[in-house]
């Protein structure tokens, strides 16, 4: 009840209809004290009222779409001079208009006229102040309602590349492989669990940024591309070229997986024959300088859905991770792609 | 003797199908292929009854093999979860095995298909028919004895032909056994615009539009080709161009 009643006293609209009824009643009671009569003072009023309400509707469609940042700024005040100027001096010539210019009634309105420039002014500061600060109160909270869609746009970029790492697509035709080798091969059927459960804990104990030495890294690579070589048979071929001096650099732990990925993927599915991927890396200076190569056909990657994505997250991380743009380089030439890295050692 | 023809690029998921398939002493296995290609070539050759088919294969997925073979034989789709599972199980399939699966569901697909007296239609399929997520991309025709890959974007225009489409690049047509209306569907709307009953053209390519006679007009192309507009279509083409 207090509620409702309390937003019934702040609403715009209540204070508006209190204020003119104020002023309706003192102009009666002038009325009432000094004779004039109702054909002279009923269109002052009229007048009065009507150009007060267009100009608060007029100050409402403004505020809308300027709203600034603070309530009497210089256009805002200047605007409200512009407003009160117009409803007094419009509803001057009106009632003049409509008194036949008669000499009494006018000399009654200009000695009006102070008082209700200061009534006016009262009233029209006030509703400018309500009508800029719920427009204020609007804007602001719509902008939490963006920044929340956007945390929550986050959030499911965030899903998205978990989901990218469990990978159920190479989860299921890994386990596919190992159903095969249960028949045939039991003892290698084995060896690929090991492999798939040691990679899977690798993956999912991972801490997002975490740096590691290369070695650890490779170890890891090379368990997923162990597994993918025993489900793609001869037709993968992985071929590691690591200097002995870049084994200790350092490097974001998982940032080669989605390269090779990529690399294995439009290797294998770009080509019907045999196919090589090159890892290498070397130390040069301070960095640890990474190319990954593999062959592949332009038009099964252009017309792939989907592609570069993993290619775009490793960029996002160096992004993150080391504010340089420039870390990540793609290339094709000769039906050969190459990813080459280049990792700040500090 | 039934010919069992199995398409795979992984060796070891084509060892699960032939080791599944040794309970069944009248299924014959004639071949084993690992891409598309072999795929197709096979089929054409053996003939086969039924064919177990993988998805995701090198260059052309199995549903593009699939329709370039003239009258497909059975298909058991086998895949592992992926963009493909549920979609588009269209040229008669008669089951999809999700990878890995058992000897149980793998023996209940194959008896599905051998009690199966009649010839398996597409439309048992078609509630999960949509449009494939590679095809607004390209479209895979044969030319002769040639598999080809068409980028969507290098399309001029689709022309119906009978029982066919014609595919027209700047290189020529291609024959293709499809409809119109799956074409209007397949390719990216806001490209492609279908201005005639026997007409789809690519915006892109669309050079010049001049009236024709009275009330009717004509479309040029970038090749040259002069396409009929239909009186229905010509206010959905001046939209779409922004006119």
């Amino acid at each position: 009840m207090t509620e409702s009643l309390s937003k019934l006293f702040t609403s715009v609209k209540f204070q508006a209809i209190l204020l003119l009824s104020g002023m309706v009643i003192a102009l009666l009671f002038h009325l009432k004290w000094l004779g004039f009569q109702p054909r002279f003072i009923i269109p002052d009023l009229l007048s009065l009222f009507l150009v007060s309400l267009a100009c608060i509707g007029l100050l409402n469609t403004i505020q809308r779409y300027f709203n600034s940042n603070r309530a009497f700024n210089f256009s805002n005040t200047a605007l409200l001079i512009l407003v009160i100027g117009i409803i007094s001096s419009s509803n001057f010539f009106i009632s003049g208009l409509f008194a036949g210019w008669n000499s009494s009634y006018i000399e009654y309105l200009r000695s009006m006229l102070p008082y209700r420039l200061i009534t006016l002014t009262l009233f029209f500061f006030f509703i400018h102040i309500r009508l800029w600060s719920t427009t204020r109160i609007e804007k602001e909270e719509k902008m939490k309602q963006i920044a929340i869609e956007n945390e929550r746009a986050l959030v499911n970029i965030e899903m998205n590349s978990i989901q990218q790492q469990l990978k159920p697509h190479f989860l299921f035709n890994s386990l596919n492989s190992i159903n095969a080798l249960t028949m045939t091969n039991p003892q290698e059927a084995q060896k690929m669990v090991q492999l798939l459960s040691e990679f899977m804990r690798g993956s999912v104990q991972q801490d997002q940024n975490v740096i590691v030495p290369l070695k650890e890294e490779l170890h890891h690579l090379k368990l997923y591309t162990d597994i993918e070589k025993v489900r793609f048979g001869d037709r993968l071929n992985v071929a590691y070229m690591i200097n002995e001096d870049a084994m200790e650099c350092t490097l974001p732990f998982l940032i080669l997986q989605p390269i090779i990925e990529n690399a294995i993927k439009y290797g294998l599915y770009g080509n019907t024959g045999n196919i090589t991927i090159e890892i290498s890396a070397i130390k040069e200076n301070d960095l640890l300088a990474i190319t990954v190569t593999n062959p592949f056909d332009l038009i099964t990657q252009q017309t792939n859905k989907g592609t570069g994505y993993g290619i775009r997250s490793v960029n996002r991380k160096l992004l993150l991770l080391y504010k340089r743009s420039n870390l990540l380089k793609t290339s094709a030439k000769n039906s050969i792609f190459t990813v080459s890295l280049q990792i700040p050692q500090s | 003797m039934k010919k069992v023809l199995i398409i795979d690029d992984e060796p070891l998921a084509r060892s699960v199908v032939e080791s599944y398939l040794k309970s069944f002493e009248n299924l014959q296995i004639v071949a084993q292929c690992s891409n598309g290609f072999e795929g197709l070539k096979a089929i054409e050759e053996h003939q086969p009854d039924l064919v177990f088919l993988d998805i995701q294969m090198p260059k052309i997925n199995g549903f593009e093999m699939l329709e370039l073979v003239e009258s497909p034989p059975a298909v058991i789709f086998t895949t592992a979860f992926d963009d493909y599972a549920i979609k588009a199980f269209e040229t008669s399939a008669v089951d999809y095995l999700l990878k890995p699966f058992s000897q149980e569901r793998f023996e209940k697909a194959v008896n599905k298909w051998s009690q199966s007296t009649l010839p398996i239609h597409p439309e048992q399929f078609s509630n999960l028919q949509q449009a494939r997520s590679d095809e607004h991309l390209r479209i895979v025709v044969k030319d002769g004895g040639e598999i080809k890959i068409i980028p969507t974007a290098d399309v001029l225009f689709v022309e119906a032909y009978d029982d066919y489409v014609k595919i027209h690049t700047e290189d020529g047509y291609h024959l293709k056994k499809k409809t119109l209306s799956h074409y209007e569907k397949a390719l990216p709307e806001q490209q492609f615009i279908r201005i005639h009953r026997s007409y789809i053209i690519n915006i892109d390519a669309l050079s010049r539009i001049e009236s024709h006679e009275k009330n009717s007009y004509r479309a040029t192309l970038s090749d040259g080709s002069i396409v009929p507009i239909s009186r229905t279509a010509y206010p959905l083409l001046k939209s779409k161009l922004g006119l």
